[in-house]
């Protein structure tokens, strides 16, 4: 039995619902942190009506940094659904195929070889833009090693994942040990996470993404619940399985290369959010996408909000709080293992 | 309509340079059973793949509703072909009418015909108690009776495909004898509606009870074809499975049974 049995007739509202508390708590993010604001402020902000101290605060550094939070969660939770309808197995996170290790090997050459060069494009920094390429070019790697005559190997990619996610720390390894000091600090840094440095233009480079890659997936819905049968059942249903995986895995590849591109490794919400949303709502990807997007960016907001204002003025990265939530989140998924049908 | 559902002519299969089919012809006629048996390795599932439209004949033709195998689109082979696997790989925590609701895919029949077709089909299979468990919690032959389910929805209606075919591979293998039983009977009645059903059975005197037509297969080549209490001979059953089987009749009916 499942908590919510007629999702169809609740649908709409359980939506709502998820988009009232996603208000909240990006209202709970603006108000909190170094500095913090009442509603009243707020409503100042928001009619135009308050000092300029607040609307720089609000304006210029909160409000694109809680955006940026809600979109990079959301964009991680989805690519964490698919990756799991795709590998067919709930415990699959988007890191398996490699892109978080190639990001942080990317991420690494930009710090240590590339250090002297100053150049960005749409407001992502070299780093970013070395991350987004040596995530990219894992997986690549890895889909080519597992494609073969008879369509696309999971078990290969998995294995090349890991593969290739051991060759990519050797190589992060390899210039942490050529790096000075500073760059150390920052490559440690840049693989815990952080929101910080976010603007508008990132804002809306990761809207475009995270709406496109969400709409692209959701498309594949009926597809990507057939493809839970089985490869050769989803086949007998009509489904082009060979065309659904690629369309998935750059889905996948794009996402996550620009989620940590912006945001660092942010670890857990990608595995753990779609679980959660399972449970409540059952496998069915036309609910489990769009109500995943909603709760990682709830999850990745509310973390932000606590990694600012918990130490404040100094800042946690969020992808420490989020593994320090996420991995008991986890750990308690795990004893419901028959529940959540990963297998005895 | 009219003509054959199925019709393989002089259809060869080679894999990795092994011939697993040999020159093999095979018509299938609506509202046919059909079972198929043979020794392990003889082709049986190599048949079953090919009809499904996952192996390609080497030489020789295939037609499914009069069209021939290299003009099968996905969505045309999945209006018309509903394949019920062996074990089913599912382990996310669909409820039994959504698993049953999924074997609707390939159709825009819109959701009230779909609701009406998973009733029927979850009724055919004595399922309706059970629709809102958890698919992984079911037992063995629950799970299968879900699966049987599913792909009878798929093929549920004439009028989304005139010419419908069924493949089983070993339907009953993981089912108690009252299952089995009511598994036979809920397919001899599907088959009733005009569907062909092509089925791998291991035990004969299942496919005695409820096939009207046996083919036997042994070393990739048909060896037998016809009413399945007139294929099984002591001779037959000696080349298939080089076993020595008793055939006795049943006292009252006359069917033959066969004991090993």
């Amino acid at each position: 039995m499942r908590p919510l049995n007629h999702i169809a007739q609740i649908w709409p509202v359980l939506l709502l619902a998820a988009g009232l508390v996603l208000l909240a708590s990006v209202v709970a993010s603006l108000c909190f942190g170094a500095l913090t604001f009442t509603p009243t402020d707020l409503w100042a902000w928001l009619t135009g009506r308050a000092d300029a101290q607040t609307q720089l605060i609000l304006g210029q550094l909160r409000l694109p940094r809680t955006l940026l939070a809600a979109l990079v969660g959301g964009l991680l939770a989805i690519c964490g659904t698919a990756t799991q309808g795709l590998f067919r197995n709930s415990l699959a996170d988007p890191s398996l195929i490699g892109v978080s290790a190639g990001a942080a090997a990317g991420a690494s050459v930009a710090i240590v070889l590339l250090r002297d060069v100053q150049w960005s494009l749409w407001g992502l920094s070299l780093v970013s833009l070395g991350a987004f390429a040596g995530g990219l070019l894992v997986v690549l790697l890895v889909y080519r090693l597992a494609r073969g005559a008879s369509g696309t190997s999971v078990v290969t990619m998995l294995l090349g994942g890991m593969a290739f996610t051991f060759l990519a720390g050797a190589f992060t390894s390899l210039l942490e040990f050529m790096a000075d000091n500073d760059m150390l600090r920052r490559m440690s840094l840049w693989r815990m996470g952080g929101l910080d440095g976010a603007d508008f233009v990132r804002v809306g480079l990761l809207a475009v993404v995270t709406t496109g890659i969400a709409a692209l997936l959701l498309r594949q819905r009926q597809a990507l619940n057939a493809l839970l049968l089985g490869e050769s059942e989803a086949r007998h249903l009509g489904v082009d399985v060979q065309c659904l995986q690629r369309r998935v895995i750059v889905c996948v590849a794009l996402g996550m290369g620009v989620a940590v591109a912006t945001a660092g490794t942010i670890a857990f919400i990608g595995l753990v959010v779609p679980h959660m949303v399972r449970m409540l709502v059952g496998p069915d990807h036309r609910y489990v996408l769009p109500l995943s997007g909603c709760v990682g960016a709830i999850l990745l907001v509310l973390a932000d909000t606590f990694a600012r204002s918990v130490m404040a003025p100094t800042e946690l990265p969020v992808g420490l709080v989020t593994a320090f939530i996420g991995a008991p989140v986890f750990i308690s998924l795990l004893r419901q293992r028959r529940y959540l049908g990963i297998g005895s | 309509m009219a003509g054959p559902i199925l019709e393989l002519q002089q259809v060869s299969v080679t894999l990795d340079q092994v011939e697993c089919l040999r020159k093999l012809s095979l018509v299938l006629q609506p509202g046919e059973v059909t079972a198929i048996t043979g020794p392990n390795g003889a082709g049986k599932t190599t048949l079953l793949r090919l009809i499904a439209g996952e192996l390609r004949a080497s030489t020789g033709q295939v037609h499914l509703a009069g069209r021939i195998q290299s003009e099968w689109s996905l969505s045309f082979r999945a209006k018309h072909v509903a394949v019920l696997p062996q074990v089913s790989a599912l382990n996310f925590p669909f409820t039994v009418e959504e698993v049953v609701a999924l074997g609707r895919s390939p159709h825009s029949t819109g959701s009230q015909v779909d609701a009406e077709i998973v009733d029927a089909a979850l009724a055919a299979m004595d399922m309706t108690h059970l629709r809102r468990r958890l698919y992984p919690h079911l037992s063995g032959g629950e799970k299968q009776r879900t699966q049987l389910a599913r792909v009878m929805a798929q093929i549920w209606r004439r009028e989304d495909a005139p010419a419908r075919l069924l493949l089983l591979d070993e339907p009953t293998a993981s089912l108690d004898l009252g299952h089995q039983q009511q598994l036979m009977m809920a397919v001899r009645d599907f088959a009733a509606q005009g569907v062909a059903v092509l089925m791998v059975l291991h035990d004969l005197n299942l496919a005695l009870g409820f096939a009207d037509r046996l083919l036997a297969v042994h070393k990739g080549e048909l060896v037998a074809d016809g009413p399945a209490t007139q294929v099984i001979t002591s001779e037959l059953l000696q080349l298939l499975f080089g076993a020595s089987a008793e055939l006795f009749h049943h006292p009252r009916t006359g069917r033959p049974l066969v004991l090993l």
